[in-house]
């Protein structure tokens, strides 16, 4: 070892002799844990400091985004029931209407669904028009100074083939409802107009869907609402200081248009990458172990990999067409390996000790598993992050991955960054 | 934890070896591989006192020095066997004691904190009102500093180890390792100081 001059070459000098008085009960005591009759000292190891606090504020932040995540479904549930009752109702209700001889372009009428359906039971054969409430002919008759105008989505069906030539035929969007009869309707053709009002949901303005509201709303197939489909991705997870490979598939469930509930299979696996942390072997039964030892040993040093099976479940709420944010939750199962990686060419750390038993450590006869007790089999982590749909068919996935647990109750490798599962990842998903 | 795992003292008839406290070190060394309590006694009392000054360099008190002490002998005896004879019987119990120290400072101290001092230089340490000061003062200092903190000062300064030996020994980044020797020898010399203010 090279003399090192940094202003405690004098200390280095008297340590070379230094001894320091052992107490008088020194050997007593040493003979008592020679006999058995006293533990082996050890470390007060201090009390496990966990998070939980934090972990309790993620979790009740992910109650928070699911809870506005179903308040938010059930409005826009509430308004899409509107917006497809309206269009059925509107343009697909199966009147039979009588042919009506035309009249003069300044009167037009309007019927109700019911006084139609009245009168062609009363009367089968073809009759003229129908009679009409004075009160509705008089709310018509005032549409000379039309109400503000909302319009309505775009029709659903055809009417192109309706036979009944005498009847004037309304597009859809032409309809222009009067918010101070809810039950009529007018029409912006200066012609003779027979339609049938059907009775309507009355609901208040601000619940009727705009144009601009409508070209807002994601592209997607009404037929594939509360479908499921299927994909497969592949990635990185980045921690601390090593990327490893990620792969998987997922399965998701379209709960409504703006909602999607993603579930999904995971691998990955992180190893030592640097020669510290997980490149010491653990403790074995239940003798003092000295891991400091794995490290600078020239024969037996080995490598620690520990491999994930994730099992995530997020929620991802749409935000316009191609952008989904994401939170969640994951479960995780560990299990890990020793293996050896061959020799540690650093002759200045050769001593005694090289072939003493301490330094024989069972995973470097061979890839075998570790001791079970030194990681959790299990984990819980919480996830947030962003999917966003550059093709049909491939999106690109980033999220945040946050551990909630120490993965090893040895209290030497805790609050250490590999030994806790939080990472972001990246992945690249296929969907089919 | 087996407290029963202890090697037994065999009765000193079945073995020809006749230990006494001035025996060479190999004879006291086959007397402990036989499980000879009395070589073990005289093994402990050689070379108690100097390995207790190197658990004085890792311990924060006296208290913790004689268990650290206590455990890191325990293991010497149970692997006294695996002794081949390369070096001296001192240096390897040494560093039986050495590692048994670190492994306890592993236990107890945490290493979370990761900061980078790859380009930073050493703290100029003010060595002049250091070396005014005695060797048991000064240790006395050391033992007040945190456990990682200690563990790397101690190696560093006092083991002569680089960062990447210390690195790799407590399984913590050279940045780490740089930071806490900086932070170990910030605080000591404020308590150095500290120590003159009120001695003057």
């Amino acid at each position: 070892m090279k003399e090192r001059k940094d202003g405690f070459q004098h200390l280095r000098k008297q340590l070379e002799d230094f001894e320091h008085e052992v107490p008088s009960t020194g050997w007593k005591e040493m003979s008592a844990i020679l006999d058995g009759e006293r533990p082996v000292p050890q470390p007060a190891v201090p009390e496990k400091t966990r998070r939980r606090f934090a972990g309790w504020i993620w979790f009740a932040g992910a109650l928070v985004l699911v809870g506005s995540g179903v308040w938010l479904s059930a409005q826009q549930e509430q308004r899409l029931a509107f917006r497809t009752n309206s269009q059925v109702l509107l343009s697909a209700m199966p009147v039979p209407l009588p042919s009506l001889p035309r009249a003069s372009n300044a009167k037009h009428t309007v019927a109700t669904a019911a006084s139609i359906q009245e009168e062609t039971v009363n009367s089968p054969a073809l009759v003229s028009a129908p009679p009409m409430p004075p009160s509705r002919t008089a709310q018509t008759e005032s549409r000379t100074a039309p109400a503000p105008v909302r319009r309505m989505p775009a029709p659903l069906t055809d009417l192109s083939n309706n036979p009944l030539d005498t009847i004037t035929q309304i597009p859809v969007n032409d309809i222009i409802p009067n918010p101070e009869a809810p039950d009529t309707i007018s029409t912006s053709n200066d012609e003779r107009v027979f339609a049938a009002i059907a009775p309507v949901p009355t609901l208040p303005p601000d619940t009727l869907m705009e144009q601009h509201a409508v070209a807002d709303m994601p592209e997607i197939n009404p037929a594939k609402l509360h479908r499921w489909s299927f994909g497969l991705k592949a990635g990185a997870d980045y921690q601390s200081l090593q990327t490893n490979a990620l792969l998987g598939g997922f399965a998701q469930f379209r709960l409504n248009r703006k909602w999607v509930l993603e579930a999904g299979l995971q691998y990955k696996r992180r190893s030592e990458n640097n020669g510290s942390g997980l490149g010491i072997s653990p403790p074995r039964g239940d003798t003092i172990y000295l891991p400091a030892f794995a490290s600078i040993s020239p024969y037996h040093r080995s490598i620690t990999r520990v491999h994930f099976l994730e099992v995530p479940v997020t929620l991802q709420y749409q935000i316009g067409k191609r952008l989904r944010v994401m939170g969640g939750m994951q479960v995780a199962y560990l299990r890990s390996t020793d293996q050896p990686v061959g020799s540690w060419n650093d002759e200045s750390n050769r001593n005694s000790l090289e072939n003493t038993a301490d330094f024989t450590l069972a995973g470097a006869a061979g890839a075998a598993p570790v001791n079970a007790a030194r990681f959790e089999r299990w984990d819980l982590g919480l996830i947030a992050g962003l999917d966003y749909r550059i093709a049909s068919h491939w999106s690109v996935d980033l999220r945040w991955q946050q551990g909630l647990r120490d993965l090893t109750p040895e209290p030497y490798y805790q609050n250490n960054e590999i030994y806790n599962n939080t990472s972001l990842q990246f992945a690249l998903k296929w969907h089919w | 934890m087996d407290f029963a795992l202890g090697p037994k003292s065999l009765p000193s008839m079945s073995t020809t070896i006749v230990c006494k406290p001035d025996s060479s070190d190999e004879v006291l060394r086959q007397g402990c591989i036989k499980g000879d309590r009395l070589a073990q006694k005289y093994v402990y009392d050689r070379y108690g006192g100097y390995m207790m000054g190197v658990c004085m360099r890792y311990a924060n008190g006296k208290e913790e020095a004689m268990d650290m002490l206590n455990a890191g002998f325990f293991k010497v005896f149970q692997k006294v066997g695996q002794f081949e004879g390369r070096g001296s019987f001192k240096a390897w119990i040494a560093k039986v004691i050495m590692y048994t120290c670190i492994d306890w400072l592993r236990r107890q101290a945490s290493y979370r904190k990761r900061m980078d001092f790859e380009t930073s230089g050493d703290i100029p340490v003010d060595n002049e009102a250091m070396q005014n000061l005695a060797l048991e003062e000064l240790l006395e200092l050391v033992q007040q500093l945190p456990a990682a903190t200690r563990a790397v000062f101690s190696l560093y300064t006092l083991d002569g180890y680089n960062h990447r030996e210390i690195a790799d020994m407590l399984g913590i980044s050279e940045g780490t390792s740089k930071w806490h020797l900086s932070d170990g020898k910030k605080k000591l010399r404020e308590m150095i100081k500290l120590s003159e203010h009120e001695g003057a």
